[in-house]
């Protein structure tokens, strides 16, 4: 599961430049990732290494998605 | 409305030496305000300022245009020059030129290829310390806060430390081009000949590390010519943008910072019994009195900006200095609170120009201050009126006198 926090992200586009098929960036300007469940290749975690603000995360999905927002 | 009640002249004495108090009665009675005097929009709040550096209506393209408006004078061979080392720099450029450029250093400075630096930064602030006068008093900006981030840049482009200042030199005389925005000929002449010396001084070495690879940025960039993704012009331009871009602005961040610091000894006590609050530290340092005064972008097209007609080709001044100190984002904005929690700062800008170094400049600071504070922990200011660099872009004095104390040895 990837996810941007949205309060780190300065749209600096550097995850769209490195991860094109995972990043977008929408109209104000940060960053979303327009496949959350993208599989974690070199450009996926390149991008996360490189983010100048580290706001890109990427974690294991749930197992059971009924207990995702405990 | 559009006349404010402080002059319009950015470089008079009180908007150099007080620019929070100039801005921020800016920001209070006319957020964009049409300057005369430098033919410019000069944009104050955090909410305009930061929608400008996101907005592709507001180019950072600022060399053309700038040149354009000099017409004939521009046939002359230096400005020539001048104009192809500068119109290569990625500071300069729009996406997607701009992101083709940047996607090129970027692995230099992301996080993690800056942590593995840590040691060397470590040694370089050492070995600068140990040449300080065991007591007494120092220039800061002359024994520490300038050489220190040149040293790094240098270092991680693969200039041999030899060749240090002549590369000193070279920067002092490019300084008032890239940090000033005022045009003045003689500056010019002078300056367009520092840089071309400095890109001959990159030509030769980039054609060193074509031949002979080494572990440094140079030679990476140099296998990307070889693979047809940057041209030499490109490479020879963005390595004379690093070094600057690399130390001026880091040394006035280490300066201005050390500065505060020691006019806030509450704080710095609290910093003291929790060093672990120095990132926030560093961050809340950048957004009181960081080095990034404003940045200067060009209207691609019309836009309505709180209010005002903003026209294509005008210019834009957005202010970070008053964007860091405005309440509606900050709470006591004027107030040093080093561990700041919330600090969405714009001193490194925001959006696709976002500062590349930052993760390196953080670092720098980081451990510069924690060394410093070890090391000096009874150091203060010298008395008398500090000078400040008189610049449009850039806030940091000439030099720092401070006295050490006496040093801690353990």
């Amino acid at each position: 599961m990837i996810s941007v926090d949205r309060d780190k992200c300065v749209g600096s586009r550097t995850c769209t430049s490195i991860a094109p098929h995972v990043f977008s960036i929408d109209k104000h300007g940060k960053s979303v990732p327009t496949d959350p469940h993208a599989d974690p290749t070199e450009d996926l975690l390149d991008a996360v290494e490189s983010c100048p603000v580290q706001a890109i995360a990427v974690q294991p999905a749930p197992p059971d998605t009924f207990t995702a927002n405990g | 409305m559009s006349q404010a009640t402080t002059s319009d002249d950015l470089l008079s004495a009180e908007a150099i030496s007080d620019p929070y108090a100039y801005f921020g009665h800016l920001r209070e009675v006319d957020p964009v305000h049409w300057n005369e005097r430098h033919g410019s929009w000069v944009i104050t709040r955090y909410a305009e300022v930061s929608a400008c550096f996101r907005d592709s209506r507001i180019s950072s393209d600022r060399v053309n245009p700038h040149f354009d408006e000099r017409g004939d004078e521009a046939n002359e061979s230096w400005l020539e020059l001048v104009r192809r080392v500068l119109a290569g720099w990625m500071v300069f450029k729009d996406p997607p030129e701009h992101t083709r450029l940047r996607g090129a250093v970027h692995r230099a400075f992301t996080p993690k290829t800056v942590r593995q630096l840590q040691p060397r930064v470590q040694l370089i602030i050492d070995e600068l310390l140990n040449a300080w006068p065991s007591r007494g008093e120092v220039d800061f900006v002359k024994e520490f806060a300038f050489p220190l981030p040149a040293i790094v840049i240098a270092e991680m482009l693969g200039v041999p430390p030899s060749d240090r200042e002549l590369f000193k030199q070279l920067s002092d005389d490019l300084h008032p081009l890239v940090f000033g925005g005022l045009s003045v000929p003689d500056r010019h002449e002078r300056a367009g000949r520092a840089l071309m010396r400095l890109a001959d001084y990159m030509r030769d070495l980039l054609a060193h590390f074509r031949h002979r690879p080494a572990d440094n940025l140079m030679s990476g960039l140099a296998s990307r010519i070889a693979t047809g993704d940057l041209t030499e012009d490109e490479v020879v331009a963005n390595c004379v943008l690093l070094l600057f871009g690399g130390h001026e602005t880091t040394t006035n961040l280490l300066a201005n910072g050390l500065r505060a610091l020691l006019l806030n000894a509450d704080q710095l006590a609290g910093l003291r019994e929790r060093p672990d609050v120095m990132p926030l530290a560093v961050d809340e340092l950048l957004r009181y009195d960081g080095p990034a005064k404003l940045s200067v972008r060009w209207v691609a097209e019309d836009l309505d900006l709180a209010g005002q007609q903003i026209r294509a080709g005008q210019r834009t001044l957005l202010v970070q200095a008053a964007a860091n100190r405005d309440p509606a984002v900050f709470d006591r904005p004027n107030d040093l609170i080093l561990d700041r929690a919330t600090n969405p700062h714009l001193a490194f800008g925001v959006g696709p120009h976002y500062c590349l170094g930052a993760p390196l400049a953080r670092l720098e600071a980081q451990l510069a201050f924690a060394e410093l504070l070890r090391r000096y922990p009874k150091a203060r200011l010298a008395d008398g009126e500090l000078e400040w660099h008189r610049t449009l872009l850039i806030r940091g004095p000439k030099a720092l006198p401070l006295h050490t104390g006496s040093q801690q040895t353990t």
